[in-house]
């Protein structure tokens, strides 16, 4: 979590306007889904990629971190997907065969290059400006008000849990597994009251600057690049050409 | 006067008693420092000035009339009277600076372009305009500080009440504070502010309110006030240095029995080389010090 926002907030990309992150990362995922996985998802996720680590400049090992994850799900995911039990005959048995692996290959190219996509967005876009989006999009001003109090709430949980537990550690709180729990249980219970309070403390904060029950923030401006935005496109129109290409030739061989 | 308390009674709930009937005006212009130790009721007197808390008794006057609560009145009481708390996370929700400081004067219902110019004044007057895109949680205490008082300043209010603004801070950061405190006061604000810094409170204020178990136990000229030696036993509080020294040169006959006293370092500073027969040497221009900033002398006086 710390790591996805931190590098939303300090990639080369991080002030652009969220529109053109929005093309780029939007439409590299609409073609992850329409086109055939091989070769598009192939070139899709080479896109993305570079894209983030590149154009962004995120650093390699960042982002490898933050793909893993969801690529480690992906292609277990994709093993199991190559297998079959078959439970009649003589005991149960585990086999694979060429059509399934094939489609198995195909699911996770596809998924992992929708994933990648969603990632260059994620990766190059503060949440704030996401939320953005959202508003313009018409989504309910409740719903983005509360995920942005949530964003904000988050970090500072996290911010009061990391002192606590530095406090504690330094008391030898969490030498040995039973002081451990013992501290971790308390930190816990500790918690609740402290957000509540701190929720309390906030309201106060708010009201002292005439809150009025509507969470208006206004974002800092920024201009859309037209050069990005085509830039965007080309690349996404190559992307579809190579394929339909491959795709010709395969057909035409 | 712009604010006035009455008698101001108030009990938190499970009946501590913050303030037992108290009585302060807060003249428009210049620099009010309320001044006392810990739990002398500063915080709860400064949530009732903006009408974050309602009194148990007594009454608050803005701009010579008692006020309503009505959620129409304290839209236009919060926009006359601006607190900033003391912790800045009780204050900022926003996820980046810009979009926080936006919050209170969209709430006034300005234009987003009124809006747009006054997040920009704000963040030029704290000097934060660099940091308009960081997120609040990638910044620094002090950093955090100045965006809360940013995003109060931007609903231009005739009175800015601080708590503790200076809490916290490492002496760079309260130099820098009070310079920019310091241009509002000759823009015409009205500062209100709680600390229990003696020196602080001695150097850079232009009335020093003292308060003792929630009452106000004196109330006047810095020099005056503070170099009243009952006043500050009762409150717990010692004798800004400043003015101790000042005393000292008197009591030895160093200087006159009437010789204004000095109230900051840099005055001491002058008073010492007066007395060795020196004129007051120039200063360099950007002379910071933990009680004085070289930015409070143009106003002192």
């Amino acid at each position: 979590m710390h790591l996805i926002d931190r590098l939303a907030h300090t990639n080369r990309w991080t002030d652009r306007h969220p529109g053109e992150k929005l093309l780029l990362g939007g439409g590299l995922l609409l073609l992850s889904v329409v086109l055939p996985p091989v070769p598009g998802a192939v070139l899709i996720l080479t896109a993305a990629a570079a894209a983030a680590v590149f154009g962004a400049r995120t650093p390699v090992a960042d982002y490898c971190r933050v793909l893993a994850l969801p690529a480690a799900f992906l292609i277990s995911g994709g093993i199991v997907l190559a297998l079959s039990v078959r439970l009649d005959g003589a005991g149960p048995a585990v086999t694979w065969s060429p059509a399934g692996a094939m489609t198995a290959i195909e699911v996770s190219l596809r998924a992992l290059a929708a994933t990648a996509s969603l990632l260059l967005m994620i990766l190059t876009t503060p949440l704030t400006d996401l939320l953005g989006l959202l508003r313009r999009a018409r989504v309910p001003a409740e719903i983005v008000d509360i995920t942005l109090l949530v964003y904000r709430f988050i970090m500072v949980v996290v911010d009061a849990a990391e002192r606590g537990r530095i406090s504690q550690a330094s008391r030898m709180g969490y030498s040995g597994f039973r002081h451990s729990l013992r501290s971790a249980g308390l930190l816990a219970a500790a918690l609740l009251p402290r957000c509540l309070d701190r929720a309390a403390r906030m309201e106060n904060g708010l009201a002292a600057r005439a809150y009025g029950g509507d969470l208006r923030v206004l974002s800092p401006p920024s201009i859309l690049s037209v050069r990005f935005l085509v830039g965007a496109l080309m690349l996404e129109g190559l992307i579809v050409a190579a394929s339909l290409g491959w795709t010709a030739i395969g057909s035409a061989g | 006067m712009i604010v006035s308390v009455r008698g101001l009674r108030f009990t938190y709930p499970g009946g501590i008693d913050a303030l037992e009937g108290l009585d302060l005006d807060v003249p428009e212009g210049g620099r009010l420092a309320i001044l006392g130790p810990n739990g002398a009721g500063k915080t709860t007197l400064l949530m009732h000035l903006n009408g974050t808390l309602r009194p148990s008794g007594g009454e608050v006057w803005l701009e010579g009339r008692p006020v309503v609560y009505d959620r129409r009145s304290l839209t236009r009481w919060r926009a006359t009277v601006g607190l900033v708390l003391q912790d800045p996370d009780d204050q900022l929700f926003a996820g980046n600076v810009y979009q926080d400081v936006s919050f209170g004067p969209l709430n006034l219902g300005l234009t987003e372009r009124e809006v747009k110019d006054r997040v920009e004044e704000a963040l030029a007057a704290m000097r934060i305009a660099d940091l308009a895109r960081r997120p609040i949680h990638m910044l620094s205490f002090g950093q955090r500080k100045r965006v809360a008082i940013a995003g109060v300043l931007a609903m231009k209010p005739r009175v800015l009440a601080l708590d503790e603004p200076t809490g916290g801070l490492d002496t760079h950061g309260v130099a820098h504070l009070l310079s920019a405190l310091g241009h509002l006061v000759e823009g015409g604000t009205t500062i209100v502010y709680t600390t229990h810094d003696v020196d602080l409170a001695c150097a850079w204020s232009d009335t020093v309110a003292l308060f003792h178990q929630g009452r106000v136990i004196g109330r006047g000229r810095p020099e005056d006030v503070l170099a009243d030696g009952g006043l500050l036993r009762l409150a717990h509080l010692r004798l800004p240095l400043a003015l101790d020294v000042g005393l000292r040169a008197r009591e030895l006959g160093l200087i006159a029995a009437d010789a204004p006293l000095p109230r900051s370092r840099s005055q001491v500073a002058d008073l010492l080389a007066q007395i060795a027969g020196h004129t007051p040497p120039s200063r360099p221009a950007h002379h910071a010090s933990d009680d004085a900033p070289i930015h409070a002398e143009s106003a002192t006086g």
